[in-house]
């Protein structure tokens, strides 16, 4: 687990004490885990922002029962920030989406100038919001294990078991994707005929 | 493809292998499982290829997330908007639940004001009711239905044609009203259907 550094340690301790300018503090220097956590989870920046506030009120309403002793302040961070992004009001926005709905068609993607970012993004979007979450925490948060079963609250046999499969449906996408980049990237344009 | 330890009946096949690449790359697999699986993958190409093929899939996916969510940014707005979200005490209202809540609140204030209404209205009506209903009959209408039968047959063409004249019932009602009064009977007409004759 890694521990909080002693500068976060000395905001919290002092936003605790309802010192506004540490909680400040305290959302510059996470503002972007959030931020950029809640747009992978949604896919949306518009969402995002505004799960970011929703993060921020909910650690300043509740940041006097974090006790840094029982965790690290980012765990605690990702914990809050995931369980929003999993909770009910944005059920609809986590559904999975196909991948014609997002791209408009699959043809988009025979485009041999296909952002390899994109796609990873949209193959991770086409997962349940349970397994996007334990990959945008693996392989974007770059959490251990044992962080993984403390933010998401969840066994470590299931936590194996969950990025096993994502991993695998995510490997199973992507070689598809680029299976369809090149077989069309031989194929004659329709100006070419 | 499948590996013996030791003399053991610890047989690895190549699908539990493929099950368990993952964790043997993210060092989570327990001591003796490492073993095996790492003599089998001496001697598996393909579980080799395999394991290759999920570390360059596990970089691919890391890079480009950390790429593609480092494009993105908050807005310069966001503390101000969490100070004001602050300061007023109350959660962010996205603009769904903004609509939401001004809809309820005008419900609630229309429901706030029609409510005594609708209750007046009720109260009033109950009033009429209950004042055309059991209005005193006015001694010099009261009708003895005796004296009455016996100067003239009540009328009865105020009230509708009984549905089947067969039924004992309504010929007994009827028989009644027409002055064939049989005393017996526990159908007696009504001081209404009198008075409105």
């Amino acid at each position: 687990m890694r521990p909080s550094d002693g500068e976060t340690l000395e905001w919290i301790r002092r936003a605790q004490a309802g010192d506004d300018e540490a909680f400040a503090s305290l959302f510059h220097k996470y503002k972007n885990l959030v931020f950029r956590t809640s747009f992978l989870m949604l896919g949306h920046q518009h969402d995002a922002e505004d799960l970011l506030q929703d993060v921020f009120l909910e650690v300043h309403r509740s940041l006097r029962q974090y006790q840094a002793d029982k965790g690290a302040f980012t765990t605690w961070l990702y914990r809050i920030t995931i369980n929003d992004c999993l909770n009910s009001k944005r059920k609809k926005l986590l559904s999975i989406v196909s991948f014609d709905e997002i791209t408009g068609s699959r043809e988009m993607f025979t485009d041999s100038n296909l952002d390899i970012d994109e796609s990873v993004q949209r193959a991770v979007n086409q997962l349940s919001p349970k397994l996007r979450a334990i990959v945008v925490l693996r392989y974007y948060a770059d959490l251990s294990y044992a962080e993984l079963t403390e933010v998401l609250d969840i066994p470590l046999g299931t936590v194996k078991s969950r990025l096993n499969q994502a991993l695998h449906l995510l490997k199973s996408e992507l070689s598809e994707q680029s299976e369809c980049v090149t077989r069309t990237a031989f194929l004659p344009r329709v100006s070419d005929v | 493809m499948f590996s013996l330890r030791n003399n053991e009946k610890q047989i690895m096949f190549c699908n539990e292998v493929k099950q368990l690449l993952a964790l043997y790359l993210h060092g989570e697999l327990a001591r003796s499982e490492r073993a095996l699986l790492a003599m089998h993958l001496t001697q598996c190409r393909a579980c080799q290829r395999e394991l290759d093929a999920i570390a360059n899939a596990e970089s691919v996916i890391s890079s480009s997330l950390k790429a593609y969510a480092n494009s993105v940014a908050p807005s310069k707005q966001a503390w101000l908007r969490l100070q004001t979200a602050i300061t007023d005490g109350s959660p962010r209202r996205s603009f769904s639940k903004a609509a939401l809540d001004a809809f309820a609140f005008g419900l609630s204030r229309v429901a706030s004001s029609a409510l005594p209404l609708l209750a007046l209205f009720v109260v009033a009506g109950a009033i009429v009711v209950s004042v055309l209903a059991y209005s005193p009959v006015s001694s010099d209408r009261v009708i003895d239905i005796r004296a009455a039968s016996a100067s003239k047959p009540l009328s009865i063409q105020h009230l509708a044609p009984p549905p089947d004249p067969d039924v004992n019932l309504f010929s007994s009602f009827f028989a009644q009203m027409s002055g064939e009064i049989d005393e017996a009977s526990p159908i007696q007409p009504c001081a209404a259907c009198i008075r409105f004759r």
